[in-house]
């Protein structure tokens, strides 16, 4: 199971980069945290969701602030 | 000029991006404002809600962007939002603020502190917003920070510089650029934090909250420049007594004896 801020997804992806395709995150202004670890946009492609286990993705995005 | 870390500005105004109407008039109050460092914050992404694209926009327009840790009460938060901000940004500068309590929103200096010292050992450019406390301002330029940004008045409050007599040592001490962040509410205090000798003003609410924003970024650009300008040529000194500006030295009353 995804959790996507800590909200259960119905989203299936085979990675980060899948999935980040299907939330339709912009390109730029986004962090993201997988299991508690930062993962940079390059290694996305690489880091597979096994269905085996849960995943708890945190994502955050650059918005107006003082 | 305005130097912070090595880099250069033309502009001693800093612009914050929140609470304007819609993100095409804060890009055109950023153009209007000529300011080059724009703050951001960061929040956690709302599945299936629509994604303003900030970063694209104002980077087209050239300015830096500076993200802040609003929302961390810690120390702690702060040095995760810095790490995610650092991400999200592609760059190690770093507005820290860390502000616990809701009411007036005020820095808190023992986190605040803390975290400048971790932030600035792992490599950030630290610009805290913090309390206008000579000492503390001290410490954080001690622990490495880039400049200090001391409050003018509770962020947002547009009550101009109520802090202006400890702003005054801070500014006569510091060996970093300072920059007066929050309270600022009108183009004349940011005049006089020029005036006083401020490296730069930050300024978001007083612009964003104003009738016309793009009107007032304007008025802000002329304000900052006439302060820096007053600054640099050096302010008359004041006194108690009045000084004559025109010559007393003849008395009229001998000249017109007789006349009526």
């Amino acid at each position: 199971m995804l959790y996507i801020n800590q909200q259960e997804s119905a989203l299936e992806a085979a990675t980060l980069a899948e999935l980040a395709e299907q939330l339709a995150l912009p390109a730029q202004g986004i962090a993201l945290v997988l299991n508690q670890q930062l993962l940079p946009r390059a290694v996305w492609a690489q880091t597979a969701l096994p269905d085996s286990t849960d995943h708890h993705i945190e994502i955050f995005q650059l918005v107006a602030g003082g | 000029m305005l130097t912070i870390a090595g880099t250069t500005f033309q502009s001693h105004l800093l612009l914050g991006s929140g609470k304007f109407q819609s993100a095409q008039q804060m890009q055109q109050a950023v153009i209007a404002s000529g300011c080059e460092l724009v703050t951001l914050a960061l929040k956690r992404l709302q599945p299936g809600q629509p994604q303003d694209d900030l970063y694209s926009p104002l980077k087209a327009l050239g300015v830096q962007l500076l993200p802040n840790t609003s929302g961390a009460r810690t120390a702690e938060e702060a040095v995760q939002a810095a790490l995610l901000a650092r991400e999200a940004v592609g760059t190690n500068w770093l507005k820290l603020e860390i502000h616990p309590e809701p009411k007036y929103l005020l820095p808190d200096p023992r986190e605040t502190l803390k975290a400048a010292e971790q932030l600035c050992a792992l490599g950030f450019v630290v610009l805290p917003y913090c309390s206008a406390d000579p000492l503390h301002c001290k410490q954080l330029e001690q622990a490495g920070c880039a400049a200090v940004m001391p409050l003018g008045a509770p962020i947002g409050s547009n009550q101009g510089l109520q802090n202006r007599a400890m702003l005054e040592i801070i500014i006569e001490q510091a060996n970093v650029p300072v920059i007066i962040d929050a309270g600022i509410g009108a183009p004349s205090d940011a005049t006089l934090a020029l005036e006083l000798g401020a490296s730069a003003v930050l300024v978001n609410t007083a612009i964003a909250s104003s009738r016309d924003p793009v009107s007032m970024a304007q008025a802000f650009r002329l304000a900052v420049a006439a302060g820096l300008l007053g600054q640099q040529a050096g302010l008359g000194r004041q006194q108690q007594l009045a000084q004559p500006s025109s010559p007393l030295a003849h008395s009229f009353a001998d000249l017109l004896a007789g006349f009526s």
